[in-house]
């Protein structure tokens, strides 16, 4: 009798503080307000990008290196992957889920990674604002600085594991999520997901053959 | 004229914080003297590394069912799609991107080379403020008063202390700074839905609504009733490859961030107007 009070007294206390870490977890996404969860990451990538050392050519792969750390933390790459995906996900196997999420986060990672380290011109980001839309969402508002234009580019991000984390980036109004649902949709109304993960490896493939 | 082609090169710069083209107008002077454009260095080799994958996700299972419900992630509705041409469409587009990669994109770094940032950013100014007829006109014809009135100030200084639009003196003003516009945004303005997609040669992505846009824009166009027809192209292609000087890579980024480059094209078309017809 005793030892099944105990017992009971015992998983009360561990949902106790069960449920105090989940609580102290999401009141710190709430502290750190998303401009300032993105503002720290981004200044950062464009310092590396901006800095002298990484000049040489032979420096680029470290520069890679310390840009996809930073972005890999801000990206909630598996969020966006379901989401871009969108109600076709359910056909998908676990394992083709964990294979499809991670070559497109490759692919995310280089193309994004390439573009930027390949053309970056002293663009600037200006952050605008900030709507938190509840206690799930919330959007970042930035401007891309050009030579002789800006873009504005919006940040969708929701809180995981306590930290602000991007799910969407709309620039001008377009959507990468949609985007490339749009895509998916047209390629899986034709292609099971196999054929669809086999594309884009292989696309991953020769960029990186191209790259070299 | 290739509002086309630098919507649809939108989308790579996904994550971007380098985003893509064509702010028009107000922004166009701000040239800063700076370094050669990403004329694409060869970013460097080696496949990143393998993301750690989807474990720390809580349930993939749940995530299943209510994929969009669970936490009403994407905001941005789809945008149907009416694409009757398509066969047609994606040979344009393939003509469109050997265009590109074949001429306009080495004639642009070449004169992009020769031509100091200076001249070529008034050359933008000058040709956006020689199309004011059709963002005046397309802002009359929607009532919008206030940005017509805008468009005129903006084109009688700019023409006159701006030397003939070459300087745009509005460029960092923000409160002049309005949406552009057009006769493709003032028939959605009116309810005239978009019609099917089309692709037009050296063009670009167009709707059938956007198309009847640009042909009334072109009456609107004073480059249009430049002496002869030639000269009429030719300043037109020498628009083009002025504005493509300051956007070598935006089009490259957006085809090495797709799967399919000709859907990521159309998608970003259509959410791009979408999203200007409800500005």
């Amino acid at each position: 009798m005793l030892r099944k009070a105990g017992g009971a007294v015992a998983t009360r206390f561990i949902l106790a503080i069960l449920i105090m870490v989940l609580a102290a977890r999401q009141a710190s996404a709430q502290e750190i307000k998303p401009i300032d969860a993105l503002r720290g990451p981004l200044d950062s990538a464009l310092a590396i990008l901006q800095d002298p050392r990484y000049r040489s050519g032979s420096e680029r792969e470290a520069q890679k290196e310390r840009l996809w750390e930073i972005i890999r933390k801000v990206f909630d790459f598996e969020g966006i992957t379901m989401l871009a995906v969108g109600q076709n996900w359910k056909l998908f196997s676990p394992e083709q889920k964990k294979v499809f999420t991670d070559v497109f986060t490759t692919r995310l990672g280089n193309s994004y990674l390439n573009k930027i380290q390949g053309s970056f011109n002293n663009e600037r980001v200006e952050f605008l604002s900030q709507e938190v839309l509840s206690a799930s969402k919330a959007r970042v508002k930035t401007k891309i600085i050009r030579e002789v234009d800006s873009i504005p580019v919006d940040y969708s991000v929701r809180p995981i594991d306590g930290a602000w984390r991007i799910y969407d980036v709309v620039i001008e109004g377009v959507s990468l999520v949609a985007n490339y649902r749009s895509q998916f949709n047209d390629i899986l109304s034709k292609d099971s997901p196999d054929v669809l993960i086999e594309r884009v490896r292989s696309q991953n493939k020769a960029q990186e053959k191209e790259k070299k | 004229m290739n509002v086309a082609w630098r919507l649809g090169l939108l989308l790579a710069l996904a994550l971007a914080p380098v985003g893509c083209a064509h702010q028009k107008g107000d922004r166009a002077s701000g040239y800063a003297p700076s370094s050669p454009v990403g004329v694409a260095v060869p970013a460097s080799d080696a496949p990143l590394e393998k993301p750690p994958v989807a474990a720390a996700r809580a349930d993939p299972a749940a995530a299943d069912l209510s994929l969009e419900e669970e936490f009403d992630l994407l905001d941005t509705p789809m945008v149907s799609v009416s694409d009757p041409l398509a066969p047609w469409n994606r040979a344009m587009f393939q003509f469109n991107d050997k265009l590109y990669f074949w001429l306009l994109k080495p004639v642009s770094q070449g004169y992009r080379a020769v031509v100091p940032g200076l001249a070529r950013s008034g050359i933008e100014n000058f040709f956006n403020n020689l199309r004011t007829p059709i963002r005046f006109v397309s802002n009359v014809l929607q009532l919008k008063g206030r940005e017509a009135t805008i468009e005129l100030g903006k084109f009688m200084i700019n023409s006159t202390w701006g030397v003939l639009g070459f300087g745009n003196l509005f460029a960092s003003n923000e409160e002049t700074t309005i949406p552009d516009t057009d006769l493709g945004l003032m028939l959605a303005h009116h309810g005239v839905g978009s019609g099917p997609y089309v692709v037009w040669p050296i063009l670009g992505p167009y709707t059938l609504r956007d198309t009847v846009g640009w042909i009334g824009g072109l009456a609107l166009d004073p480059v249009t009733y430049f002496n002869s027809t030639a000269v009429s192209l030719g300043s037109r292609s020498f628009y083009m490859i002025n504005y493509y000087s300051f956007r070598i890579g935006d089009y490259e980024g957006i085809k090495d961030a797709s799967i399919d480059p000709y859907l990521a094209t159309r998608d970003a078309y259509l959410q791009y107007r979408a999203e200007k017809a409800k500005e």
